[in-house]
This record gives C-alpha cells, structure tokens and sequence, in this order.
C-alpha cells in the first residue's frame, strides 16, 4: 500500500517503497533512508527528506563530505525508527553521519533513534557535525560515543531513554532545550565556550560556543536506583568561556557529579554556575512511587507547580568526588525485542498513538495529557474514564461502537464525528499534548494510520481533530478549534484554528482551560 | 605503531582508534575529507537513475613533507544491489593511511 505523506518534500522514503523508484514522488518513495540521501548528493540546495512511518534498519551516511553546510532536513512523517538492531557496532557504524559525513547544518525532526552504540557519527570514520539541529527527535538505548570534532548539536524537545550522551565536546558544546531524560546520562567532557558567541554567532559558523541545558527534566522511571544524570568528566579548561545551566528539574535518584577539576577561579563559566545555582529538586515521591505512577497512569502527577524551594548546589571543586557510573551499555540488550519490551515496559510496535516510552506504557485506553514546561509546571491528568465512550456522557453520530471502548468495525469503512464528554481538569492548565489511543482491527487499522484513500484502492480513512475549552463548564458556545493530533495545540495568529490535520500554526500561543471537549471527525478519504 | 606529527602539528597514534585521537589530529583528517574531492567508486542497481558507491578515496599530496595522506571509506551493504532495499547500508570502514611520497 502507497504510505500517504502528511509533508512534502524533495524526496520520500517508506518500507513499503523501492530503491528501483524515483525517490521524488510521494507514489513512488525509495526504501531506504540511504538511497534518497545518495540521491541528493553533495548538493547543498536546500533538500527536504520525508521519511514515512515505519521502521529502518539501516546506518545512513549523509554523503556530503565538504566542509560546507548540507542544507539538508530530515522530515520524519509518523512514527519513524532508525534501528540499529541486528547492525549497530561499537566502532564502524551508526545511525546518522556515517564514512566521514559531515551533519553540517542538517535538520533532523520527529525521527526516533534505537539500539545505536552510536547515534551520531562513527567513531572512525571522520566527518563532522557543527550545528545539526535535533527537533522533537527520540534517542533510545544509545550508548554515544565521544567524539571531538565539534558537536555543536542542538537537542530540542528531544527525549532521552536509557542512553548516554555529551553535553560537550571539546571546543564546542550541545544544547539540550526543554528535552526529558529517562534514565540517559550526559557525559560533559570538558564543554566550554562562549555564552556571547552562543547569542552572536552566526548557527553555522562553528567556532567556540557555550554548552547549554535549559528546560530539561531528568528522571528514572524505571527502576529505584539512583544513578548519575550528568557526569562532569572534564571541566577545567582556563577559558573566559561560559555555559548555561538553568531551570532544569530532576527527579530525587538523579545525580551530578563531577568527576575532575571543575572550578578555576576566575572563570567565566564557573561564575555562570554559582550564579544559576539553579536546579531544583522538585519530586517529593519515591522512585517506586514514580515508577507505580508510571505503569498505572502512563505518566506521572507527583508535581504541578513551580519548582520547589529546594535549590541543590552542585558539588564543584578541584576535588571532585568521582561517582560517575554510567549506564553500562550492554551488547545482548540490543538483541531481539526484549531490550524494547524492557525499555518500554510492552513490546513496541508501530500503532496510531505509541510516539513515546510511556505511552506505551500501560495507560487507561483514552486519556488527556496536560503539562506545562518543567519550570513552571509539570504533570498530567488522567480523565479517570474514557470520555468517548457513550456512558461518559459522548455523543455519536454514524460510528459502530462495539466493545468497551471506541473500536470500527471491520466491516464498514468508519465516517461520522465523535463528540466527547466535557472533561474537568480541576484547574485551568495549558495543554501541551492531548493523545488518543485508537483501537482499529486489522483491515481498517492500517487505512487509519496511513490515510488511505479510496481512489488508491483501499479504503479511507482521515481524522480531523477538533478541540474546544474555557474555564466555563459550558462549552456549548465556544468554538471547536482544528489541531494536529499527537502535537502540541497551538493558535494561530488569528488565536483560531482552520485547516486539516496538517494545521500548521502561525504562532506559538499556547491553548489553555479547565474543560475540554474533543470532536474527532472520521472521513472516507483525504479530501473529505 | 608509529607516531607521527602531521601538518597541522597534532600527533598521530596509528595504534589508537580515531575517536581516542587528540582533537587536533582528527580535525585534520576531517578537513582532508572536506577539503579534497574524492575519487568514488559506483556500482549498478535495479534504479537506473542512481547507482550506489562502493568506496571514496581521498589522497592529499600537497605537504612538501615526506608523506602523503590518503582517506579509504567503504561500505559494505545489505543487500544485493538488485534489492529493493539495495541502498541500505550495514557499515562503513574507514582506513586512514600515511604514505611515503
């Protein structure tokens, strides 16, 4: 079946594809990640990759070995593995950035990466990165290894599982914004740079530039030990130079520690620290606690509010405790599925709703998920009960309901809207995520995921989503709004929502209120 | 093993993997990579529009020293290159070789 591509691009890329394709039309995608980066070149014409859901076992190398910027994006479009089992090794190989190819310059959105020694860049094999920009990315059971050509690589919203990674590398630091690590340690070995140049410099003229991790939340929801969250292994260069550390939270088993001399008087960066003694230690539950919190909600509540008073120094000192241990990084747990099945806490596969580690975690079949940033808010609530189910008090219009839950039948091509009860999150919160978790049988589960239409031979199905809120109980007059699924709503700058699934805003104003309500649209194909 | 001073001063421990190499001595081969266009090797597939490389090879002469500096990058596929996965690679090998002029 033809994969239906939400982005469009230069080149396309799905398991259901060919190598023998084109590569340039979303009818005939290559198969491999490879063959359209091959395809591309070494040209450094702006080029976007959209890479379809699926899983890919394959280490991709950019090809591009200039020392020029690749002008290249890599759009992951659904839920997209690069999966090293059966193929990672600890010395040849990795997932992105293979035989001395350089991820100068190169966008990487929604891709997950798994079972890698290496994420980025093999460790022999050349090449370079300075400012490759990670969006939204998933790094999962990476054991990275260090490598010292400038890893200027911005981590945005990028989360973190049971991996190891640099916060800084030689000359050049990394910048994780607003990324959650679960159980993953960052190994700064000797990040230094320059806050000023981190504001002035142009993003791809690589020079000295300040190591930064801002936003961030580290936890360990997976057993009740503690371990070291980030190691400072090396931090003693004499340079004015200067990183940012600030507003990030962490959960009571994570730890810091610094492994050599750390403080050299008169430093810049080391005054950045005593000035952002910043990092707050927010979680009063146990890592049990936080681990039954976990299975039973998916996510966990312990906290929503602002970081508590508990600021927590970190030890730094040209006596430096050394504490570090790092996630060993076992070779059998890359093999078969019980690595993901322990990672994940159920065997992973690809479905509607299973972009991250907890929500494949076991979770109530339909729930609403609302945090705020770590800094000033973290938490979730879980409606308790399925608001589209008919005894919640939802509405139906023209859909099969079997079963105890929202489930089409096999044997109609599902249409119609379904209205959700109103739901009350006892407090006004901003939304960050709202998920749905689908349950479809196997003829109609894959037109769901992949849009399929009837003019391509199967049937169709296309979802819209449709939300609406306020702080009154009574919605029935506010506006339902048009969000994309699975990703964070937001308003456009006309503050409403228009479009389709791929509603795509113009600002970022954050949608927020107490009552919610949900209206998903079911259509026969794409058009509607 | 030999250790060597390459052009740019940084020393060179061919007994080391290139990841355990100073940061210096890496950047040198990483700018040999981007500084010098590669002699590539190609082989057909099933895609009349794109074969898929074998192998690049980089070859400095330009130091007036008494070595040239050659880069070799392989890979080494999955797949037959009539696959229609052909381009999915397994790995890539790198040798990195200093070589009497």
């Amino acid at each position: 079946m033809a994969y239906r591509f939400r982005y469009t691009g230069d080149y396309y890329v799905s398991p259901t594809g060919d190598d023998s394709n084109s590569g340039t039309s979303p009818d005939a995608p290559f198969a491999t990640i490879q063959a359209a980066m091959d395809a591309k070149g070494n040209t450094t014409t702006a080029t976007t990759i959209v890479i379809g859901t699926g899983i890919y076992y394959e280490a991709v190398s950019t090809i591009n070995t200039s020392n020029s910027n690749t002008n290249l994006t890599i759009q992951g479009d659904g839920v997209v593995i690069i999966n090293g089992e059966g193929i990672s090794d600890d010395t040849t190989n990795c997932a992105l950035g293979n035989g001395g190819s350089t991820l100068r310059g190169t966008i990487i959105n929604d891709i997950t990466i798994t079972n890698w020694h290496n994420a980025i860049l093999d460790p022999n094999g050349g090449g370079n990165v300075y400012f490759a920009y990670f969006n939204r990315c998933k790094f999962i059971n990476i054991f990275d290894v260090k490598r010292s050509d400038g890893n200027v690589i911005y981590y945005n919203d990028c989360i973190f599982v049971k991996s190891n990674f640099y916060y800084g590398s030689s000359n050049n630091g990394a910048r994780y914004i607003r990324c959650k690590f679960f159980k993953s340690v960052i190994n700064a070995n000797d990040p230094y740079g320059s806050t000023d140049q981190r504001t002035t410099n142009s993003p791809y003229n690589a020079g000295y530039f300040g190591a930064e991790m801002s936003d961030c939340l580290f936890a360990n929801p997976f057993d009740n030990e503690e371990y070291i969250a980030i190691n400072f292994h090396k931090w003693n260069h004499n340079q004015t130079h200067g990183i940012i550390f600030t507003n990030n939270v962490f959960s009571a088993e994570c730890t810091i520690n610094s492994t050599k001399n750390s403080y050299r008087a008169g430093t810049r960066w080391g005054a950045d620290i005593t000035e952002r003694n910043d990092v707050t230690h927010p979680f009063t539950q146990s890592a049990q606690e936080f681990v039954d919190e976990l299975n039973t909600y998916g996510t966990w509540l312990a906290w929503d509010g602002e970081p508590g008073p508990l600021p927590q120094s970190i030890t730094l000192g040209s006596k430096g405790k050394y504490l570090s241990k790092v996630i060993n990084w076992n070779g059998s747990e890359l093999t078969g599925s019980s690595n993901l099945e322990n990672t994940f806490g159920t065997p992973y596969t690809i479905n509607f709703n299973n972009d991250s580690y907890y929500e494949a975690a076991e979770h109530p079949p339909t729930r609403v998920l609302a945090y705020e940033h770590p800094a000033y808010g973290y938490g979730t609530i879980n409606t308790g009960s399925n608001p589209f189910h008919t005894t919640g008090g939802a509405t139906w219009e023209n859909i099969i309901e079997t079963g105890s839950g929202f489930t089409l039948s096999s044997s109609a091509i599902p249409s119609g809207t379904i209205e959700s009860a109103v739901i009350d999150q006892g407090i006004s919160r901003t939304i960050q995520d709202v998920q749905f978790n689908w349950s479809a049988d196997s003829s109609t589960n894959s037109s769901a995921i992949s849009y399929y239409t009837g003019s391509q031979g199967g049937p169709g199905t296309l979802y819209t989503y449709q939300m609406r809120y306020g702080d009154s109980s009574d919605l029935s007059s506010n506006e339902y709004k048009i969000f994309p699924l699975n990703e964070t709503p937001y308003l456009d700058t006309n503050e409403s929502g228009s479009g389709d699934i791929n509603f795509i805003t113009g600002s970022q104003n954050s949608v927020k209120g107490r009552y919610l309500q949900f209206k998903l649209t079911l259509r026969t194909d794409w058009n509607g | 093993m030999a250790i060597y001073t390459l052009p740019n001063s940084a020393s060179w421990d061919d007994s080391l993997d290139f990841a355990d190499q100073s940061e210096e001595a890496q950047e040198f081969w990483n700018n040999l990579i981007g500084s010098i266009t590669p002699t590539s090797i190609y082989e057909p597939t099933s895609n009349p529009n794109l074969d898929r490389l074998t192998s690049q090879t980089w070859l400095d002469t330009s130091y007036s020293g008494s070595y040239n500096y050659q880069v070799i990058i392989t890979r080494e596929y999955q797949n037959s290159p009539t696959h229609q996965r052909a381009f999915a690679i397994r790995t890539t090998h790198t040798l990195l070789n200093i070589l009497d002029k």
